[in-house]
């Protein structure tokens, strides 16, 4: 008799329910016993691990591969153990662009100007001095930087300045440049450079392949060439490097604190480095490895997992290894903000560089840091969680085009809608009740204080009552003949929160109806790009301490406008402003333009301005002075223990 | 039956080259821009372009092409956010974490799980009845981000036995490994329960006691012998899937595994990446596909005729 | 499943009696018929009050007031589990449905279809099922709201909950194929089947009249045990950011936040213990309802 059952019996395993089909027939032999035969509804399925040879095969087989894990012996702990709660992404510094990859690289490699490790200000680093010179009226144009002598890479070469001549072209190159890059556009000749390079790296595309590559050979003498001449950066001898800009930068000794100013050895980088047939210049990314190139930083790059950690070890040749306490320390890759704080209070990790954990406000207001004074319970306070005002600013663009990406009317193209926005939320509230790390509600881009000369600005405050009117004079009495106003954000970390709050808000004094448009983090970017929203969540980090660094954000030809602000008159303003010869004149004259700009122009709701909360003990950590610029310099520190 | 193995080899290129193309529509047409990596900052066009040139992207025919025909010869091709790396030191580095992962939780599912089971059928209602029904309970019901999330806390905070978040030692496999076993544990609790329930009812076991054979003997030689068979089906896709669904321990857990890079890689638009992890992951089943059918042929070649497609 | 043509249907009356014998079964179907309706009401009733945040009363633990206490922005958790939970069951359902449908379509076409069809059509589910269930969830989410943003120019709201659910169904719909191939293809060896084709009925007839009832057996216990795994889908996909938006609630978006509450500094336990603990009890009584259906359309022996 057939006692197979089809269907529900035959399929079973996955994801899905267990069948109770016994798998297996009780056959009965002629002499009375029975034995237990597999059933033919076992040989179904992908798998066919109907039998304890296959499984022992895939057991064998996952053997195999954990055996490749290579789970050794734990290292021994280094003298200091730091750990950032994100990912690091990249360690070349012509590519850099996140904050966390920016703290490991200025530890292994030296610019010619630093952040000042006592905070605020920068000194000079690899060089020693800098002669600036104008050609005209209006501010130098013209610096030679000295290198000093004993500034030497860790195989004990010196530093020189056909290093850093390299390490900047590397930026610029198409095929090695990236976000950073733009930042030597101030230097003469560059973008003309650039401009021509990709013209011709087009015309050899189009070359018939037989000549591509006596053509290409002939473009990169000629690159060489054009560069040598054209662009004004000049290795005049060993110790000395010219730059020459177009025209006078006020902050350009800040700017050098970038990673992209960083130098990288060139002699072990150009072994890394071809030309392609047609003319680009491709570099194997594996130079970044340990062991494969030198470094003029307080640290070297002794060993990198991928994703685990690296270790730094103490660079003897560095100019002032005498004074490097720390000799070994383990930087370790986390991606879990709540993973990293838990490794922090375990005492794994002795410095823990952002607490992002959602439960970094409570921390906060348990600690004795000055910041938590508006938010604290009483108690003990801890003395090793530190939230410091960090450069930056958390804000809200509003469109300001006349149109949006699909076409619709754009209301807030009407300067008094926006203000009214910007009226009708109340910061303050959103710091203590939603995000409560002690952030100061923002009316201004750049955050007061941060910059020494640089007033505070007065912007728009919250003021219902004045909301309402410019609503009304706008022609939107109540809200009403408003379409729903479309709030993007990114689902990650509290934006969500904070943007339900801020549509409450607007809904409560303005009676505007919010649609509140959340995505993930990439779709949100391109949303942001196309200009598919009425207000999109933001937010701004100074790269260079000045305050242009937040105010050509809203050139009109900034490609980071995401506003869309196109006013020709705060250009020339600040233009004009920024040309400014005397220093404090020129200060007051951007704080004029960030005035106007906040009060007037409106292109973004600004919300707060950011807090950075790490955690160490300052018992342990010596010689750490937390600084808005939060770019530590581990060759100045101390672990005690 | 050789034949039938043949063909099924045979089939195994033109199964890749499905599911690239399949994958390669997916990630190129998903919206996200895969150079757009730094943190808000634009990029110009030009950079842009220079960085699609770079790595064969110009357009996507190309890419295609290029892609497959590096792959084919073995380079994966070069991340395009974690910059540094080739696909293949990434998943180098992670697919044997992963594995170390997805095997210890099949260990300890089977040995937690077949325990249980046995206890709970011989002693129906009993305390090991409690736990493998609460197990099955916490296993099929609670997402596995909870259970996560919890069992760190508690390991680490609550009962600080080991340390967290690191991955080096032979310990550190414990953790995410005792979290990851919990629903195949929970599934093999049940099957096992079950099959022991019906085979201690079956006829040749009352034949077995009646023999006059020690309980222990009639549980253990020949209950259980036949109570697993359902279990070793399970494991087979408990393999797969335990290997490649542990995004969300080892996300808890700070472990540097393959399912982490993955998930990473599809929300950055690393398209490199995705199409270098998909590959590997499929390449890796349809071989063990392969591998299993070719050793129960061997084994057994009624497998062979009894088949399906 | 032991159907002959004779029965009226899957639930005949032994069927029905056995299941209402399994207590667990019949328990979880009156538990989940109480908690579906309390949710369905309270969603049409409290649809705004969900979103109604109080920050003065944020993060207190349960009270008289708010039995569930409030969550970081001050709603009340109790009013955001009610809709959360229309929301959940609405897109394990919903995906469900889908997932159905295209697995019966799938599963009785490569039956019906026979040979190298069938051949071809499992290989498809084969590989599908192969790949990890997440890249596909996620670019088909992501993939699918690009590709109805760019065309229709929606960007909020329903269209989301739409692909949410497209993408679950997507990846859900592999086992349905496979039962519901093996199922038709064993209808289709047994004898009324095959009177049917001789008497000349097309087989678009044959499928609809004979095969696809007898089919409603398999069909209804796994599409009951697949809602689950919905559910469960949504609320990984919530947790990872691209699941159900603020402000709207789903179990898996409250649990999602419920774990970001837990930490050693502050305990925020009822933001986890609740929407987590309905969440499992809904996913418990809708397992021991399909095993319950499973038991009653196919005891053993």
């Amino acid at each position: 008799m057939n006692t197979r059952r089809p269907a529900a019996a035959v399929i079973r395993g996955g994801r899905g329910g267990t069948s109770r089909e016994p798998p297996y027939r009780i056959v009965r032999s002629s002499d009375g016993t029975a034995r237990a035969e597999a059933g033919g509804s076992m040989r179904r399925g992908v798998l066919r691990v109907g039998t304890p040879a296959s499984l022992v095969g895939v057991v064998l087989g996952l053997a195999a591969l954990t055996a490749l894990a290579r789970l050794g012996p734990a290292e021994p702990r280094a003298d200091l153990t730091v750990a950032d709660g994100v990912s690091i992404v990249t360690l070349d510094p012509a590519q850099i662009s996140w904050l966390q990859d920016i703290r490991v690289v200025t530890q292994l490699y030296e610019g010619l100007y630093a952040l000042d490790p006592r905070g605020g200000g920068i000194v000079a680093a690899a060089s020693e001095r800098a002669e600036a010179s104008a050609d005209s009226g209006g501010g130098p144009t013209v610096y030679r930087f000295r290198l000093r002598p004993e500034a030497r890479w860790s195989n004990g070469e010196p530093v020189s300045a056909d290093d850093f001549v390299f390490s900047w072209r590397r930026a610029i190159e198409p095929g090695t440049g990236r976000h950073y890059g733009f930042f030597l556009e101030c230097i003469r000749g560059v973008r003309p450079y650039v401009e021509w390079r990709r013209r011709e790296i087009e015309r050899l595309g189009r070359t018939p392949p037989a000549e591509r590559s006596r053509r290409a050979a002939e473009h990169r003498s000629e690159a060489d060439r054009r560069f040598a001449q054209e662009v004004g950066l000049i290795a005049e001898n060993g110790r000395t490097l010219r730059v020459e800009l177009d025209r006078p930068v006020a902050y350009f000794l800040d700017l050098l604190t970038l990673p992209v100013f960083l130098p990288v050895h060139r002699r072990s980088v150009e072994r890394y480095v071809r030309t392609t047939n047609l003319g680009l210049v491709l570099e194997d990314p594996g130079w970044c490895k340990p062991e494969n190139t030198y470094y003029n930083g307080a640290y070297v790059l002794e060993s990198w997992r991928f994703k685990r950690g690296l270790r730094l070890r103490r660079n003897d040749h560095y100019r002032r290894a005498a004074e490097t306490q720390i000799e070994t320390v383990e930087w370790l890759d986390v991606a879990d903000a709540n993973t990293a704080w838990l490794m922090y209070a375990t005492g794994r990790v002795d410095w823990l560089l952002s607490v992002d954990a959602p439960y970094a406000a409570g921390l906060v207001a348990e600690s004795a840091s000055p910041l938590a004074a508006a938010v604290n319970r009483n108690g003990d306070r801890r003395r090793d969680v530190h939230a410091v005002p960090a450069f930056g600013t958390y804000f809200y663009n509003l469109n300001c085009g006349a149109r949006l990406a699909d076409g619709r009317s754009n209301p807030l193209a009407d300067p008094r809608v926006r203000r009214a926005i910007c009226q009708a939320v109340d910061r303050a509230q959103i710091g203590r009740e939603v995000t409560r790390r002690g952030e100061r509600p923002a009316e201004s881009l750049v955050p007061p204080g941060a910059l020494r000369g640089y007033p505070a600005i007065a912007g728009l405050g919250y003021d219902p009552p004045a909301a309402r009117q410019a609503l009304a004079d706008a022609g939107y009495p109540g809200g009403r003949g408003l379409p729903p106003i479309e709030l993007l954000f990114n689902t990650e970390a509290e934006h969500g929160l904070i943007a339900q709050t801020v549509a409450a808000m607007l809904r409560r004094n303005l009676g505007v109806n919010i649609s509140l448009v959340g995505k993930e983090a990439q779709t949100y970017r391109e949303d942001k790009k196309a200009r598919r929203f009425h207000l999109a969540r933001a937010s701004w980090y100074g790269d260079y301490d000045d305050p242009t660094s937040f105010l050509d954000v809203f050139r009109s030809d900034n490609g980071n406008n995401d506003s869309g602000y196109d006013d020709p008159a705060y250009d020339a303003r600040l233009n004009a402003a920024d040309l400014t010869a005397d220093p404090d004149a020129r200060l007051g004259a951007l704080a004029e333009c960030e005035r106007r700009l906040m009060r007037e122009g409106v292109p973004v709701l600004p919300l707060f301005h950011a807090v950075s909360v790490f955690a160490y003990d300052p018992e342990v950590v010596r010689g750490l002075v937390p600084g808005p610029r939060l770019l530590p310099s581990l060759s100045a520190l101390e672990v005690r223990r | 039956m050789i034949r039938r193995v043949l063909v099924r080899t045979l089939q195994v290129p033109f199964i890749l080259l499905a599911v690239y193309t399949l994958t390669f529509l997916l990630v190129v047409g998903v919206p996200g821009n895969p150079f757009e990596q730094g943190a808000g900052r634009a990029l110009s066009p030009v950079v842009e372009q220079g960085l699609r040139q770079r790595y064969g992207m110009e357009d996507n025919v190309r890419f295609y092409l290029r892609y497959l025909g590096r792959a084919i010869r073995g380079d994966l091709g070069q991340s395009l956010y974690y910059d540094n790396w080739t696909c293949n030191e990434i998943i180098a580095a992670g697919l044997p974490v992963s594995a170390m992962i997805g095997l210890s939780a099949l260990l300890l599912a089977v040995a937690g799980g077949v325990g249980l089971g046995t206890l709970g059928a011989v002693h129906r209602g009993g305390p090991a009845d409690v736990l493998a029904l609460g197990l099955s309970v916490v296993g099929v019901c609670v997402p596995a981000f909870v259970t996560g999330a919890v069992l760190l806390v508690l390991f680490s905070v609550a009962i600080p036995v080991l340390p967290v978040g690191t991955w080096g030692s032979a310990t550190d496999v414990l953790r995410p490994a005792a979290a990851l076993s919990l629903v195949p544990m929970a599934y093999i609790a049940r099957l096992t329960r079950l099959g022991m329930i019906e085979a201690l009812a079956s006829d040749y076991v009352r034949t077995a006691r009646a023999k006059g054979l020690p309980e222990r003997t009639v549980v253990l030689r020949h209950a259980l012998r036949n109570a697993l068979l359902p279990v070793v089906q399970y494991l087979g896709p408990a393999a797969a899937s335990a290997m490649t669904g542990s995004f969300v321990v080892e996300r808890v857990f700070n472990v540097p595994g393959l399912g982490v890079h993955f998930v990473n890689s599809v929300l950055n638009r690393d398209q490199m990446l995705i199409l270098a992890t998909v590959l590997v992951y499929a390449a890796l089943i349809v071989f063990l596909n392969l591998a299993c059918d070719v050793v129960s042929t061997l084994l057994d070649p009624r497998a062979a005729t009894a088949g399906a497609p | 499943m032991r159907m002959p043509a004779a029965q009226s249907g899957p639930f005949g009356g032994r069927a029905w009696r056995r299941f209402r014998r399994n207590r667990a079964a019949a328990a979880s179907a009156a538990g989940l018929t109480i908690i579906a309706a309390a949710c369905a009401a309270g969603a049409t009733a409290w649809r705004d009050r969900a979103a109604r945040a109080d920050l003065s009363r944020a993060r207190t633990p349960p009270s008289r007031v708010d039995p569930f206490g409030t969550d970081l922005l001050g709603r009340s958790l109790a009013v955001r589990c009610v809709v959360g939970g229309a929301v959940s069951m609405g897109v394990g359902l919903s995906a469900a449905v889908f997932a159905v449908v295209l697995g019966l379509a799938w599963g009785s076409l490569a039956a019906l279809g026979g040979g190298r069809i069938d051949a071809a059509m499992m290989r498809v589910v084969d590989i599908i099922y192969g790949l990890p269930y997440l890249l596909i969830a996620i670019l088909l989410k992501v993939g699918l709201d690009g590709l109805l943003r760019t065309q229709a120019g929606l960007s909020a709201g329903g269209s989301e909950v739409a692909v949410l659910i497209l993408a679950i169904a997507g990846v859900s719909w592999l086992t349905m194929a496979r039962i519901v191939r093996a199922a038709v293809l064993s209808l289709n060896a047994q004898p009324f089947v095959e009177a049917a084709r001789a008497l000349g009925a097309s087989p678009w007839r044959v499928w609809r009249a004979h095969i696809l009832p007898n089919l409603a057996g398999p069909v209804a216990v796994y599409a009951t045990l697949t809602v689950p795994q919905a559910m469960l889908q949504e609320s990984f996909l919530s947790f990872l950011g691209l699941g159900i938006q603020p402000p709207l609630p789903s179990w898996g978006t409250l649990a999602a936040e419920g774990v970001a509450a837990i930490n050693p500094v502050e305990s925020f336990w009822w933001m986890l213990a609740f929407p987590c603990g309905l969440l499992s009890l809904t996913l418990l009584g809708l397992n021991f309802l399909g095993e319950g259906l499973r038991d009653a359309l196919d005891p053993r022996g």
